[in-house]
Parts: C-alpha cells; sequence; structure tokens
C-alpha cells in the first residue's frame, strides 16, 4: 500500500501545474482540486506501466475525466449567474472574471481544446489525442471557441463602461 | 488571436490553488478503486455468468423428442447407444417406451451430479431422465421392464429415524414404478426407519420382484466401521392391480437378472437359476457349468428354451474380460441344461436374443486405437458372427428392455448442440460487456459538442 518514490516525486513536481490546467478546465479551484486528485487516484493502478514518463497519461486522464464529469452532473445542475467565488483582488481582477466566464460558457470538450490548445501549447494532433477526437474536431472546436470568446472580448469592455 | 488568448489564460491559471493532498492518501485511495472495481467486476462476471448458464438451458435445448402416445409402438433398436453429454438435457414429459437405462453425470452451474439417462425406443435418441426423488447409485439401479414400458427405480425420502446411509447418499426408502407413456409414477413406501439397504429389481412380465432391507442399527457408526447389515426381504408388486406381497421363503438373489420370455432367470440360493413368470417362480434350470450373473443380461433363456450365457471360470472374480459363450438346450421336464460352447466366440455378457438361434453379445471392438463396446450377433449352431447392430458410446447401460434385441434397427440421431452452459454464460457476460462499452462509447460521440 505504499506509494513509491516515483508517484511521490510526481506529484510534489507537478501538482501545481496540473491543477492550474485544471483550474482553467473546471473554473473553481474546489472543483480543480477533485479532478487532480480523482485523476491521481485513477492512475495509480496504472502506474507501474507509466512511471518512467507519467505526465501524458495523466493529462489524458486529467482532460477526460472533466468530459465524463460533466457529462454525469449536467443533468443536475441548475444554471446561475453567479461566481461561487472570488478571485484575489489583483490589478486586472475584472478581466479574469469575465475570462473565466467565458470560458464557463463553452461546452467542457471546447474548453479542453482552448486550454491545451492556447494555454499549454499543444499541436492540433496532440490535442487530438489527448482528448480522443480527430484533429479535424479539434479545429472545428477551436475556431468555434475561439469566435466566442472573441465575440466576448468585444462585448465586454462596452459592458463595463 | 492565440496570443490574444493564452495572456489571460495564464493570469487566470495563476488562481489556481497551488498543492493537493499528502501523495501517500491519494496512492492508498488509488488501491482501494483499484480493488473495489476488480470485486465489483468479478462480482457481475459472476452473476451474469449464473444468469447466462441459467438462461442457456431453455436457450439450448434442442426440440422436444417425438414420444409415443401408446404403448402399443413396437420398439426400435438404434444402432448407437450413447450416453448423453453432461449439458444435454433430460426427456422433456415422459419419454415413451425405453430400451435402456444407464448412468452418467450431468453438469451443473457449481458441481456436477450422478444422473440416469435413457435411449428412447421410438427414436433412438439419448437424453437424461428426470426420476423425482431417484436413488442414484451403482448399488440402486433402476430396471426396465420386457416391453420398455415400466421403469422401476429406487426413491429417496424422510426415514422415521436418524437415517443410515452407506456413503454420502440420500437412503432409499421405496421403490417406485414410472409409466413411461402417461407419466404416472406409483410409489410402494417401505416406512423404513433408517432407511433401506438395496438389492435389486426385476421385472417378470408385468410384475416387480424387489429386495431391500431395514439397515439394522446395531452399535454406532464407528462400531460399524463404515459398514452396513439388513434382513434382506423379497416382495412382488403388480403396479396393474397394485398387488403387493411379501414373500418369505422364497431362495432368490436378485443382485442380477438374466431374460427370459414373460420373466426373468435369478440365481437361487441352491446353485440353481429360478425362473420367475408373473408373481410366481415357476421353474428351475440346473446348470452343468458356472455361468457369470451380470447386470440385467446375461444369461438369457429363448422362447424355445435355449439358454446362453458365458463362463464364470472363477467365481471369485467378476470382470469385463471376454469370456467363452455357452449355449444348450433347457429339459423342460427336469429343468437340466447342458450347456456347450459356441464355436469361438468371446463375450463379456449375452444381452438377449435376436433370432430362434441368434443371440446377441457384447465385446470390446478396437479400431482407430479406440476402444469401444459393440452388441454383436453370434449363430449358436456355427458359431459364426452374424453382424454388429449396434454400439455403446460412453457407459454400457445397466438395464434394456429385453425385447429391443429382436427389433428393427434404427440409426440413432445425432447428438444435440450441448456446451457446457458456464461457458455459454460467460460468453453472454462477455458479449454483456462489450455491449454495455460500445453503448457508452456511442453515448460518448453523441454527446461530444
Amino acid at each position: 500500500m505504499t506509494a513509491p518514490d516515483s508517484f511521490d516525486a510526481f506529484v510534489v513536481a507537478r501538482q501545481a501545474a496540473l491543477l492550474r490546467t485544471a483550474f482553467l478546465l473546471t473554473g473553481h479551484a474546489q472543483d480543480a482540486e477533485d479532478l487532480v486528485q480523482t485523476a491521481l487516484v485513477k492512475v495509480v493502478p496504472h502506474w507501474r506501466r507509466i512511471a518512467d514518463d507519467p505526465e501524458p497519461y495523466v493529462r489524458r486522464v486529467l482532460v477526460r475525466e472533466n468530459i465524463s464529469r460533466w457529462r454525469r452532473r449536467r443533468w443536475r445542475e441548475v444554471t446561475s449567474d453567479a461566481l461561487p467565488e472570488v478571485l484575489a483582488e489583483s490589478p486586472d481582477h475584472d478581466e479574469l472574471l469575465w475570462v473565466r466566464a467565458a470560458l464557463a460558457e463553452l461546452a467542457p470538450r471546447q474548453r479542453a481544446v482552448v486550454v491545451l490548445r492556447y494555454y499549454e501549447d499543444r499541436t492540433e494532433a496532440e490535442t487530438a489525442d489527448l482528448l480522443g477526437i480527430s484533429v479535424g474536431t479539434v479545429k472545428s472546436h477551436a475556431r468555434d471557441a475561439v469566435a466566442r470568446l472573441r465575440a466576448g472580448l468585444v462585448r465586454e469592455p462596452a459592458d463595463r463602461t | 488571436m492565440t496570443v490574444h488568448v493564452k495572456e489571460p489564460l495564464e493570469r487566470l491559471s495563476q488562481e489556481a490553488p497551488r498543492q493537493l493532498g499528502a501523495p501517500a492518501d491519494l496512492w492508498r485511495r488509488g488501491r482501494r478503486r483499484q480493488v473495489r472495481h476488480w470485486l465489483a467486476g468479478a462480482g457481475a462476471l459472476v452473476v451474469l455468468a449464473g444468469l447466462g448458464g441459467v438462461a442457456a438451458g431453455p436457450v439450448l435445448a434442442p426440440d422436444g423428442v417425438d414420444v409415443a402416445s401408446t404403448a402399443a409402438t413396437e420398439l426400435r433398436l438404434p444402432d448407437v447407444f450413447r450416453q448423453p453429454g453432461e449439458w444435454e438435457p433430460a426427456f422433456d414429459g415422459p419419454p415413451g417406451p425405453l430400451v435402456a437405462v444407464g448412468s452418467g453425470v450431468r453438469g451443473g452451474l457449481l458441481n456436477p451430479r450422478n444422473a440416469w439417462w435413457a435411449v428412447s425406443g421410438t427414436t433412438g435418441e439419448s437424453r437424461f431422465l428426470d426420476l423425482p426423488d431417484a436413488v442414484v447409485d451403482s448399488e440402486a439401479e433402476p430396471t426396465l421392464s420386457e416391453d420398455g414400458r415400466l421403469l422401476a427405480y429406487w426413491y429417496t425420502g424422510a426415514t422415521i429415524d436418524e437415517p443410515i446411509v452407506q456413503g454420502d447418499l440420500d437412503p432409499a426408502v421405496g421403490v417406485a414404478v414410472l409409466d413411461l407413456v402417461t407419466g404416472d409414477v406409483q410409489r410402494w413406501d417401505a416406512e423404513s426407519p433408517y432407511g433401506l439397504m438395496t438389492s435389486g429389481l426385476v421385472w417378470a412380465g408385468d410384475v416387480l420382484w424387489w429386495v431391500g432391507g431395514d439397515f439394522a442399527t446395531g452399535g454406532t457408526e464407528d462400531e460399524r466401521g463404515g459398514m452396513s447389515s439388513a434382513r434382506l426381504v423379497v416382495r412382488t408388486w403388480d403396479p396393474t392391480s397394485d398387488e403387493r406381497r411379501t414373500r418369505e421363503g422364497v431362495g432368490v438373489s436378485m443382485h442380477a437378472s438374466g431374460s427370459a420370455p414373460g420373466g426373468a432367470l435369478v440365481p437361487g440360493r441352491d446353485g440353481s437359476l429360478r425362473l420367475l413368470v408373473a408373481d410366481e417362480v415357476v421353474g428351475r434350470i440346473w446348470l452343468d457349468q458356472d455361468l457369470l450373473f451380470q447386470d440385467s443380461t446375461t444369461p438369457a433363456l429363448s422362447p424355445s428354451g435355449l439358454l446362453a450365457g458365458v463362463l464364470h471360470e472363477d467365481p471369485s472374480v467378476y470382470d469385463d474380460a471376454p469370456h467363452p459363450v455357452l449355449a444348450g438346450e433347457v429339459d423342460a421336464d427336469t429343468g437340466a441344461v447342458r450347456t456347450s460352447p459356441v464355436g469361438g466366440a468371446l463375450a463379456r455378457s449375452v444381452l438377449g436374443w435376436r433370432g430362434p438361434t441368434e443371440v446377441v453379445v457384447d465385446e470390446i471392438a478396437t479400431s482407430d486405437g479406440t476402444q469401444r463396446v459393440i452388441a454383436q450377433v453370434v449363430d449358436i449352431g456355427s458359431g459364426d458372427l452374424v453382424e454388429t447392430l449396434a454400439e455403446f458410446d460412453g457407459n454400457v447401460p445397466d438395464s434394456f428392455a429385453s425385447r429391443v434385441w429382436s427389433a428393427d434397427v434404427v440409426e440413432a440421431p445425432d447428438p444435440p448442440f450441448a456446451p457446457d452452459h458456464r461457458l455459454v454464460g460467460l460468453a453472454l457476460a462477455g458479449a454483456v460487456l462489450l455491449l454495455v462499452r460500445a453503448g457508452l462509447a456511442v453515448r460518448r460521440r453523441r454527446d461530444r459538442p
């Protein structure tokens, strides 16, 4: 039952990066923690096989688990305009709130495409592989998502004035 | 545009939490989840396999057997007496006249069990027999009447006191007769206090002779050292009239019997053969040589008074080795018979008479390196082998309807497709799992935005 050193070392070294991606995928700190913990719990049975290079597998589980969660929860979720958490009082606080809200409006797979392509700088092929979809689907998701984000960007400053 | 999106994403990501729980806790949760999944998967497979195995029986059961609707149907001799495979079905309802009954093994989801099987006298098909409460044991063999319509067997049930049993079997408590055409079952409950020691069932025409006795208590199980004793009693029973008699002073044994037209041959205590017809001992046959008594076949008396059997060279040894075939005419007045070898014919036993001078014997034949028991016709005048009538695939049956040996030969049907229900259950479980996975995959595709 004792965790191998490689697992401990990986979690310690990569937890912050995984949490950042998870935060962008979920939009909430608590959900991000849950998502990363679940992903790591799920990879435990496969650790011996992936121990040499665990990160790709962990990230694959992470993004797919997020989509699965959305699928499981969507029928019982209640839409709300209010965001449950308060971001740190940074100078660009309002813009960050908007970015988070804009991401939240995207479907989970579109959100994942945006995060993987534009935050993690992954290629279309890598993104497609991680999500288990075709490159063409990645392209269309990216195009649609960016269009929606751009529309929000244009609209948002006007709303704020 | 790419740069425009990347920068706010990076700034937003800085709002993410920095630390998780202890890695050791995550590892423990992962291991527990793995064990839960393994147990759930194994449990689901077992349940699905069980359900599949149960469902496989009706699904895989072949069509019902055509059975005789009247007792007038002539028996037919199948060219193969085949012991059914473990997963083959039982007769569905009354099977009609049977030509043979034997013991076999029937498959079960957890354990196989011993069972009686039979060969139809109308179709030649082999199937298991569902006999209510039947004792299935080599010491309690059922027996078929001459025409194959009635089957007598030992049945088990509650005893008055704690039963004394041989081995781990339920004790016999009585004898039942099943009408194989109507399905009617009659029982003779011996009201045994500790169970019955079984010592033989013999049909003499329409009357059943049976020998059994109450086990004697005689001390504790340890004191008996695994041995049991009983005072055996001879009884006769005519199921048609339901006349039941206990026969005192009839010195016969019924551990084996031979066939006779309208009756049966059984060994007497004085070394002679006793001819039973209906509920009477109608004659004695005095032998000049020891004949082997084996199961319900050898020796056999023909309608014209010829007796055939195999020589029992060593009375202390019973085996499956071939013995010389002997035959001779029974003196109608004295009952004496002088037997002589039938050419050089050797056989394990004499099964019955096929014609006035033709006996059916069983012998072991080897072909393609495989040994099988076959039924052959031997002419007692010349000692020549006339023809091979049938072969036995699996165990040789314990009891035959003696008229079958003079019946027309028909081709036995091929065995039905009857795979192991457990494997079918596993296959169904696997198919269900594949379908579930396919369904999930389809749902995933449909849910993609």
